[in-house]
Formats: structure tokens, sequence, C-alpha cells
């Protein structure tokens, strides 16, 4: 599967749109997860958790869009995007990655 | 200017309306309760009683007529009256022992100030306590080594790990990034995908708890976040996955930033996303 951010492909002629293709996932890092992940820098081994969970989030949101393309018959999306969405109020824990494109087909 | 004030006051008159019959029932609650000297556990229940019936009533009016909660004004205003009467002014409306400090009062003391703040207290709450918590669970860490003379090395605050990535290192590229899907003068060979890097700066943390309190009321400062370095860094890991995936160039660089941490400090995701593609 093909995933690109440009609205075209250059060189090659797009022959069917599906539409439109959503893939969303959550990532909630709970209160103790910070605090332990606070007590591991204390400790010693410098941690990037967090970044890591994002990664594996957007992989997760990625995976799922792929699927739904997979599904119309597409064997490429066009025009992606990528976004993040704080969804915590005060506490700011929760992260939303939604990533969208249009799913088409093209001629090899 | 009369006009706008009269037009305010229509605008408003159920709000003021449900503002002045939630004073008006809870200081006739505490009417109530003096007159009758209504006592439990040797303390008079107005100072509970009377915010909370004046805060229902005027929650439960202003929801139903002016379409929105108005805050609980008629219970802090209640509050502060019989509170004034209660330490300054006890037995001049009818005889009774003054107000004394005790685990009731604290309690009422509480929850005004909670209805009044509320995001006051949810800092004091979530942030200053639980920060004092997670401090101490570090200390009775730490205790064992401080023992033995030889304390931990806890490095800055930043997490910023991996291979710094500057404008040096930018420039060194053979093709420039751009930020337009199509580049003039050229041909795109293959396309590889879709690309993504991300980091996560956070709010350089400096002072006491004090000083944060006051962050969260003072405008944000740039120098208070080492935004520049972040980008690299998601510039980087998002050329590192396009070079992984064998393509030599980024077509169509977008860069977004997204505040998260809400009031226990603040941090920043920096991603940026493109589309791989082998262009000669």
């Amino acid at each position: 599967m093909l995933i690109l951010t440009t609205p075209t492909i250059e060189g090659k002629k797009i022959i069917e749109y599906y539409g439109l293709v959503t893939g969303d996932s959550l990532l909630g890092a709970s209160m103790y997860k910070d605090m332990f992940s606070g007590v591991r820098d204390v400790v010693g081994g410098r941690t990037s958790k967090y970044e890591e969970e994002l990664t594996s989030a957007r992989n997760m949101a990625l995976k799922s869009m792929e699927e739904k393309a997979e599904k119309k018959g597409a064997n490429a999306i066009i025009g992606t995007r990528v976004a993040y969405h704080n969804l915590g109020g005060t506490m700011g824990n929760t992260i939303m990655v939604t990533i969208f494109g249009t799913a088409v087909s093209y001629q090899e | 200017m009369l006009a706008s004030r009269k037009n305010f006051l229509i605008e408003n008159r159920w709000a003021i309306t449900a503002v002045i019959l939630g004073f008006l029932v809870g200081f006739t609650s505490a009417v109530i309760c003096v007159v009758f000297q209504l006592i439990i556990f040797g303390f008079n229940i107005m100072y509970i009683l009377s915010p909370l019936s004046a805060g229902v009533v005027e929650t439960v009016i202003a929801r139903r007529k002016y379409g929105k909660s108005t805050g609980a004004i008629s219970a802090l205003l209640t509050f502060i009256v019989i509170n004034i009467y209660g330490w300054f002014f006890p037995g001049w409306f009818y005889p009774k022992g003054p107000v004394t400090l005790s685990f009731i009062t604290l309690i009422a003391i509480g929850l005004t100030i909670d209805a009044a703040f509320p995001i006051f207290t949810r800092y004091v709450l979530k942030v200053v306590v639980v920060g004092s918590f997670i401090r101490f669970i570090s200390f009775l860490l730490n205790l064992p080594s401080i023992i033995l003379g030889n304390p931990p090395v806890v490095e800055g605050g930043e997490i910023i790990i991996g291979q710094p990535s500057d404008e040096i290192y930018l420039d060194g590229l053979t093709m420039p990034l751009v930020s337009v899907p199509h580049v003039d003068g050229g041909e795109i060979k293959k396309y590889v995908g879709l690309v993504i890097g991300e980091a996560i700066v956070e709010e350089k943390k400096s002072g006491g708890r004090f000083s944060n309190l006051l962050k969260t009321i003072q405008p944000k400062k740039l120098d208070d976040m080492n935004l520049g370095e972040a980008r690299r860094l998601a510039i980087s890991r998002m050329l590192d996955n396009a070079k992984s995936m064998g393509a030599n160039t980024v077509l169509e660089v977008l860069i977004n930033y997204v505040s998260v941490g809400g009031l226990q400090g603040n941090a920043f995701i920096v991603s940026a996303s493109g589309t791989a593609v082998i262009y000669e």
C-alpha cells in the first residue's frame, strides 16, 4: 500500500477514487505511568517512554486506515494528513492521533 | 450608554434573579438555623446548609431559565455573610457561642473555595499533592544511596535523545526539504510512502512549587521551551525513517505543534510528516 501526502502521483494515472479513509487511536498515559517514568528518571535510566508510546499509537492509527482502504479495494492513499489532539482537560494526559487520506487506485 | 446597560440587564435578568433568590434562600435558612439553634456535633449546621441550599437554588433556576450555570455566586455571598456574623458578631442577632475552628469549618471553607476557584483547588489537589507524593517516593528511593554516600546523578528535565540535527545537518543534504508536493526540474523515480517523526519537548522546570503556581496565571515565554531543538529532532527522525526506507528526500513536509500536559506542566509534541521519494 502506497501512502502519500501529495494530492497526485506523478507519472501515474489514478483510475478510481474510493473516498475518505480514516484511522485513529488514543494514547492514555495514566498518572501511575507518569509517576513511574519519573521514578525511573530519578533512579538513573533515561526514558522516553512517552515518545515510544506515541509512535506505537501512530502506527496503530496508520494500520487501521490501511485496512479500511484495502477493504475498499484501493492500492494507494493520497493526500494523507496526520494530526495529534490533546483530550485530557486539566490533566491533559490523553492524546488522540488521527490520520486521514483519500483511498484511490492507480495504474501500475 | 443607558440603552446598553438596559440591554445587559434584560439579557441577564434570569441570572440576576437566580443569584438574588439563591442568596435569599441561603440567608433565610441561616436565620432559621440561628433562631432554632440547629446544632449538631456542637456546631451550627448553617455553615454547611446555607451556602449549599443557596447554591442549589441558584444553579437550578439558572440552568432552567438562563441556560447555563452562574457559578454559585450566591453560595459565596451567603458564606461570607454568615462567616462575618459568626466570627465577628457572635450573639448579635441571637445569643449563642462564637464559631470555633473545627474539622467541619475547615471542610466548609474548602468546599466554598472549590466552588469559587475550581482551577486553583484542582491545581492544588492534582499537581501540588501528587507532586509532593512523587518527591517523597523518589526521596525514599534515593535514601539508600544517600546513606551509602554516592547520590545518583539526576540529569536535566529535557527528554531529548538521539543525534542532534542542526541547521548544518539540514544544509548538508544533497536535496533540500520542501513543503510543496511538486518540484520542477527533476523527476520523481519512485514514491516510497508516508514518513513521520515526533519529538516531545517539556517546559524547563525552574524554581519551586510556588513559581510553578505563578506560571499558571502568567503568559508563557518562548524561552521556556526548547522548541527549535525539538523541531530539528522531529525532522531528523523523519529523515532517518525515510533513509531507512531507501528514499533520498522528502516532499511536502508539514510540521505540527500540539500542546499536552494541562496543569501538570507544559509539554509540546512536535511532529513532522511528509512523503518520502526517490528523486533525481
